[in-house]
C-alpha cells in the first residue's frame, strides 16, 4: 500500500466521519431505535465501486471506530460494526453479481444495515419484543437506502475520479 | 437509476412489510406488565396498573409508569433515544437503551407474573 493509497483512503475516511458528524446534527424525528440516514454510507458505496472492498472496509472500520470511541460506547461500536459490516458485505456480493444498480445495492445495504442493529439488539437485551420494529425499520431502511443510493449513483456517474488504483 | 425487475422486487417487499405491520396491528393489545432487562436477564416486573417511579441499574435509567403508560424518564446515555421514544403500553412495543443495556418491555403472561411473585 503506497503513500498515495494511504492518503486517499485518508481523505475517504475523513468524509465518513464528517458525514457521520452532520447527521448527527439532524434532529431525529423518527423515535425508532436503529433508524438513521446513514449519511456516511454514501462514502462507503462509491469508495467499494471505485476502489474495491479492501478500501472500503478499512474506511468502514475506521469510521464507525472513531465515531464510536468520539461519541458513542462499547455497546454503541459493537452495534454499529454489526450493522454496518453486514451491510457492507451484502452490498459486496451483490456488487460482484453485477447485475444491480447502484440504488438497488444500497437499498439492500440499508435493510441489512437495520436488519443487523435490530439483531444485536435483541440478542444483547434478551428481549424479543424488539422484533416487533423490524417491518418499520426495514422500511426506514429501504428510504435512507434510496435517497443513499441516488446521491452515490449520481457521484459514481457524474464525478470524474482522477486517480485509480489498480485492483 | 434502478432497474425495472429491481423496482418489481422492492415494492414486493414493501407490500410484505405493510402487511407485517397490519398482522401487527391486530396483535396489538394493552399489556399487564412492565418487564425491565438488564444485560439480558429479567431483574424488575411491574404492574403497568401501579403507578411509580422506579430507579434502574443504579440510575442508569429512571422508569416510570403513570396512567397505564411506562417510559423511561432520564438516561445516562448520550443518545438519549430511550427516552425520547415516549411511552408504551401495548405488548408490540418496547424501549430499549442499548449503551446501558436496558429494555422496557410490555408483557401479558403468566411467566413474568410468576417472577413478579418471587
Amino acid at each position: 500500500m503506497n503513500i498515495k493509497k494511504i492518503s486517499f483512503i485518508s481523505i475517504f475516511t475523513t468524509l465518513a466521519l464528517i458525514m457521520s458528524y452532520i447527521e448527527m446534527q439532524i434532529p431525529t424525528f423518527i423515535m425508532i431505535p436503529g433508524v438513521k440516514l446513514g449519511l456516511a454510507n454514501i462514502v462507503i458505496v462509491v469508495v467499494l465501486y471505485k476502489y474495491g472492498l479492501k478500501e472500503s472496509v478499512i474506511i468502514n472500520l475506521l469510521r464507525i471506530a472513531i465515531i464510536n470511541t468520539l461519541f458513542g460506547s462499547v455497546i454503541s461500536f459493537i452495534y454499529a460494526f454489526i450493522g454496518g459490516f453486514l451491510s457492507l458485505f451484502m452490498m459486496f456480493l451483490l456488487k460482484i453479481c453485477n447485475k444491480f444498480s447502484y440504488v438497488f445495492v444500497s437499498i439492500m445495504g440499508g435493510i441489512s444495515h437495520n436488519i443487523g442493529q435490530i439483531i444485536v439488539a435483541v440478542i444483547i437485551t434478551n428481549t424479543k419484543e424488539i422484533l416487533y420494529y423490524l417491518p418499520v425499520l426495514i422500511l426506514f431502511g429501504i428510504i435512507s437506502g434510496v435517497i443513499i443510493g441516488i446521491i452515490s449513483a449520481v457521484i459514481l456517474k457524474k464525478i470524474h475520479f482522477k486517480y485509480e488504483f489498480n485492483n | 437509476m434502478i432497474k425495472k425487475k429491481e423496482n418489481i422486487v422492492v415494492v414486493i417487499v414493501i407490500l410484505v412489510l405493510l402487511l407485517s405491520l397490519f398482522i401487527i396491528k391486530t396483535i396489538k393489545k394493552e399489556g399487564k406488565y412492565v418487564i425491565v432487562r438488564l444485560d439480558g436477564e429479567i431483574v424488575n416486573v411491574y404492574d403497568l396498573s401501579e403507578n411509580g417511579t422506579y430507579v434502574l441499574n443504579d440510575g442508569s435509567n429512571i422508569l416510570c409508569i403513570s396512567n397505564y403508560k411506562a417510559f423511561l424518564l432520564k438516561a445516562t446515555c448520550p443518545d438519549k433515544l430511550c427516552v425520547k421514544q415516549g411511552e408504551i403500553d401495548e405488548i408490540t412495543e418496547s424501549i430499549v437503551c442499548l449503551p446501558n443495556k436496558i429494555s422496557i418491555a410490555i408483557s401479558n403472561n403468566k411467566e413474568s407474573y410468576e417472577y413478579k411473585k418471587n
